[in-house]
């Protein structure tokens, strides 16, 4: 992804604009489904019934647990830059931003998203969007800031699981902080 | 970390990591003390530590 035109600039800023603004639309997508099916059950069911399932994701985050969860695997074409240096990034962004476009590789956004459709309020869910989005641009700024030559992938791999621990840890605190 | 420089220290995976893991720590202490800002301090953390969580390869 990184060798693409999504270098430093502007096309980095619209992509990291395009996935905030990806995530925002896969959390409202989120929150309208989740305002039909929250009406199933008290919020105090649905939260026990994630805690649970973020248990479940956790042990498989450290590959204790092995299973498949739906995604769409399968790379973005480079003709997603054929709107140029502004949009093109954009678009990209866009697409990746909302996790919907290629492959996902924790398991922490099938927690998150259920979270968000369940248990949000609009508000809650537009700043776990941005969250979301902030996240991924992260990654993006990081990386390109790193190095020129894409060791920054080598070292996340080095360094996985304490990065997946202090990820899961926080992603624990944030869900207690938010809905408990 | 293989090399020490300032921006590869800086723009380290573990270090963006730990950034989200700190913010975490911060949204529980607020919500501990009861401070009304906490749980949208944890929604944005728990969505960035999603979002972040994803930069593996595949």
């Amino acid at each position: 992804m990184l060798n693409s035109p999504v270098g430093r600039g502007y096309p980095q800023f619209s992509f990291c604009l395009g996935q905030v603004l990806g995530a925002l639309v896969t959390a409202l997508g989120a929150l309208v489904v989740g305002s039909l099916l929250r009406l199933a059950a008290p919020s105090g069911v649905w939260v026990v019934l994630l805690v649970c399932w973020f248990a479940v994701i956790t042990v498989r985050e450290f590959g204790l647990l092995s299973f498949g969860l739906p995604q769409n695997a399968r790379l973005v074409p480079v003709t997603v830059f054929r709107h140029g240096r502004f949009f093109g990034p954009l678009q990209f962004g866009l697409e990746m931003g909302t996790g919907l476009r290629t492959y996902v590789t924790s398991g922490l956004p099938y927690v998150l998203l259920p979270a968000v459709a369940l248990l949000a309020s609009p508000g809650a869910a537009l700043v776990a969007g941005l969250g979301f989005g902030l996240g991924r641009s992260l990654m993006t700024t990081s990386n390109l800031r790193f190095s020129d030559d894409n060791s920054w992938d080598l070292e996340f791999s080095l360094y996985e699981r304490w990065i997946k621990a202090i990820l899961v840890m926080a992603f624990a605190g944030g869900i207690f902080a938010a809905v408990i | 970390m293989t090399v020490g420089t300032p921006r590869r220290v800086l723009w380290h995976p573990l270090v963006a990591a730990a950034l989200i893991g700190a913010a975490a720590t911060g949204g529980v202490l607020l919500h501990i003390g009861a401070v009304s800002v906490a749980a949208l301090i944890g929604w944005l953390v728990a969505g960035a530590a999603g979002g972040f969580a994803v930069s593996g390869s595949t």
